[in-house]
């Protein structure tokens, strides 16, 4: 996979991940030369905040992805890759939705209006 | 249109509050390289961009810059949430304090409020997307500053990635750059004002 560089072609090869790049094991999870696809064997066994930082990562291959793809349009080993990330990043939305509340204000479910409820990105545990 | 999502790009967990770096950092959110300035750049740059692809990257990369706003901002929050009066007078933020309280106001460190000339759109694409890739360049070369002034790990995480992003758009406006010099038309040897074109009478 090349994100990386002005090559002429589209130079990227898609490469399935058997896993996502830890923290702990010093990687930087959002480089995108090593985040491949977040691949977690099953996002309904996570909390809140693991659950969130999963969204983010998918989240943020799909940004790097879309802004690629804009640049090389017929490259179909990115399109191929980008639609697994939508699939991915769909299932674990709607999984922290249903727990946890809506991350857009349209996907508010339920009789309350949720989406006031509960803490911003920016504010920390104290809001708790 | 846009749709707001209920997350930042990246975590921002600041521990420690710290007024004067704040009063560094709030220069990539008003200032002349800041996420303000980028964001307003390409948004406004791509209603007259020549090609389908070039006008895709300036609004996704201009709504990303959106997403960097909101990472600074919090940033700046964060740094300066729950601030004693003791501690704003200690850490400078004293002069900032008096005019905004804690609230966030799109200034440059040495307290330029945001201005639109720090932008340009000239309605050139070749023009406008070397400006980009200079931009990138310049906010790149900002992050570097601020990571030579701060020893806040927690800080310094968040400024990286945000670094990071400045070198992969200057790539990706590279690209652009070369496909919309590969649209012109090839008598327009030296690549100028393509996107002016007056009605014939």
């Amino acid at each position: 996979m090349r994100f990386f560089g002005t090559s002429q072609s589209c130079g990227m090869h898609y490469r399935d991940a058997s896993r996502i790049p830890s923290r702990d094991a010093g990687e930087d999870m959002y480089d995108p030369r090593t985040t491949q696809t977040p691949r977690v064997g099953d996002c309904t066994q996570m909390n809140e905040d693991a659950l969130l930082l999963y969204i983010q990562r998918l989240d943020f291959v799909r940004v790097e992805l879309e802004l690629y793809l804009d640049g090389y349009p017929e490259c179909q080993s990115a399109l191929r890759y980008y639609r697994e990330i939508v699939e991915k990043l769909k299932a674990a939305t709607s999984e922290y939705e249903n727990k946890y509340g809506p991350l857009t204000a349209r996907n508010t479910r339920g009789d309350a209006w949720l989406w006031v409820k509960g803490k911003w990105p920016w504010q920390t545990e104290e809001w708790r | 249109m846009w749709i707001y999502e209920k997350k930042l790009q990246y975590p921002v967990k600041i521990k420690n509050p710290n007024p004067k770096l704040a009063g560094v950092i709030i220069s990539q959110l008003g200032g002349p390289d800041g996420e303000l300035a980028a964001s307003t750049r390409y948004l406004t740059q791509r209603y007259t961009m020549p090609t389908s692809e070039a006008i895709g990257m300036l609004t996704d990369i201009g709504t990303e810059e959106l997403a960097h706003v909101e990472l600074v901002s919090a940033i700046l929050y964060q740094l300066t949430r729950n601030l004693t009066p003791d501690q704003i007078k200690a850490g400078g933020f004293d002069k900032y304090f008096v005019d905004h309280t804690l609230g966030l106001y799109p200034a440059s460190a040495t307290g330029e409020p945001f201005t639109a000339a720090y932008i340009a759109s000239k309605g050139d694409p070749i023009t406008d997307l070397v400006e980009d890739l200079a931009a990138e360049q310049k906010a790149r070369t900002t992050y570097d500053n601020i990571l030579r002034l701060s020893d806040d790990p927690d800080v310094n995480d968040v400024i990286r990635f945000l670094r990071q992003r400045e070198v992969v758009h200057f790539q990706r406006f590279g690209d652009v750059l070369r496909r919309t010099k590969e649209h012109l038309d090839q008598k327009n040897y030296y690549a100028f004002n393509p996107s002016y074109r007056p009605a014939r009478r």
